[in-house]
């Protein structure tokens, strides 16, 4: 019965989440003036379907010397590891599918292993255009995991606890935390948009400086997972800002219909977060790797660390 | 709450579900001699570290330690979270001034 629920969800987060690939693909065309996918189903929803599609049932053009075992073995991990993490995402209730005392730290490490498989996947190429890709990953890394950490542990201080049920239950007692961290939630922002490889954070994929980058020499299904695990993961961040600093699935209710109504509100945030990230990411243009490690190093970290601080003094003085 | 034989048990199927999925696209393959990306012969070479890299990454991780300690002990704050954030400051302001 476990099994049927876990697969169930899966497939609805996948679904979502390329849902969510199209809203931001329509997004970003119409800031610049596009129309953007519009010939699959009704207004090219369906485009994101037909892209995996295709690219399920094209060969794959492996490089000799390539690492095999480990370009099979990377794209199933990501896969699991993101699809584990958004089990975790309370979405009708304040309790998500799957929940333990500090969850919260389990996703996140599960978010940085994610980007370890794709350094991994990078490196296991023969190819220099993958390996700068790869090297441009660990780099990117190292710039916005601080201020995500310092975000979320602003989040953890106000609600005093790291497990996601307890911080969603704390905001329905009280308020979204977002009144109280203002600071971290654009960092948090800025941070997804790094992790989800988004402009103007798309430095190890660079098409036109490094033909592709970390993905450059690969194809076929593989390709296709990748792409999906990219979705998965723009739905995960966004599903995490949503719950951390909007309260997740809390809204006005009425009674007999609450889990629908919490679906409801969860959705409309999630659409409101990923439309902002879609928006953010379609008026940036791309920074180079070392001006993204300047932005995050000395422009989000103190942004984020400023709104810790504050929140710590003001819990020593017992004010939250 | 789920319980640690839950939360592996999920896991499990959750490897098998994207093995599955992944085993279900085409197979065929075709092997290239060299990295076709740039349409011109390319070998492999090593990626160029710097020195001030590797202080980042090492910075990188005296606080990322320092921040998760600071989430853990999120109920209690007291004098090491200060000591472990002025710690923190103080690691930024060493960052190599050049490379700024």
């Amino acid at each position: 019965m476990m099994a049927a629920y876990i697969i169930l969800a899966v497939v609805l987060f996948m679904i979502l989440s390329l849902i969510l690939e199209w809203v931001d693909r329509k997004v970003y065309a119409h800031v610049q003036h596009r129309v953007g996918p519009f010939v699959a189903g009704y207004h090219g929803i369906l485009q994101p379907v037909a892209d995996l599609l295709k690219l399920m049932n094209k060969d794959e053009v492996v490089v000799e010397g390539s690492d095999e075992q480990l370009l099979h073995l990377m794209p199933i991990l990501s896969l699991t590891f993101v699809l584990f993490s958004l089990l975790f995402v309370p979405v009708a209730s304040v309790e998500g599918l799957l929940s333990f005392k500090g969850d919260l730290i389990i996703i996140l490490a599960f978010s940085v292993l994610i980007h370890l498989f794709y350094i991994v996947t990078g490196l296991s190429q023969r190819s220099i255009f993958a390996s700068v890709g790869a090297a441009r990953w660990g780099q990117l890394l190292i710039s916005f995991e601080i201020p995500l950490l310092i975000s979320v542990a602003s989040v953890a201080l106000v609600a005093n606890s790291v497990t996601l049920s307890e911080i969603v239950s704390f905001q329905s007692n009280s308020f979204p935390i977002i009144l109280l961290s203002p600071l971290s939630f654009i960092a948090a922002v800025f941070a997804s948009l790094a992790k989800i490889e988004k402009t103007p954070f798309s430095v190890p994929d660079a098409e036109t400086e490094i033909a592709g980058g970390w993905l450059s020499e690969i194809s076929g299904r593989r390709l296709a997972i990748f792409r999906i695990v990219t979705d998965l993961k723009y739905l995960l961040l966004s599903a995490l800002i949503v719950t951390l600093f909007l309260g997740g699935p809390l809204g006005p209710t009425v009674s007999g219909i609450e889990p629908l109504l919490s679906v409801f509100w969860f959705l409309v945030k999630l659409v409101f977060v990923a439309i902002l990230l879609s928006y953010v990411r379609g008026i940036v243009a791309r920074y180079r790797i070392d001006q993204v490690i300047r932005f995050f190093w000395f422009k989000i970290t103190p942004l984020a660390a400023v709104n810790l601080i504050v929140l710590i003094f003001l819990r020593m003085g017992k004010v939250i | 709450m789920s319980s640690m034989a839950e939360l592996f048990y999920t896991l499990i199927i959750l490897f098998i579900f994207s093995s599955l999925l992944y085993f279900s696209g085409k197979s065929l393959k075709r092997v290239n001699k060299n990295p076709f990306a740039s349409g011109e012969m390319v070998f492999p070479q090593r990626v160029q570290y710097l020195l001030p890299w590797l202080f980042s990454l090492i910075a990188f991780i005296a606080v990322d330690a320092t921040v998760l300690l600071i989430v853990v002990s999120a109920s209690t704050v007291n004098i090491v979270t200060i000591a472990c954030l002025a710690l923190v400051v103080l690691s930024f302001l060493l960052i190599p001034w050049s490379e700024r």
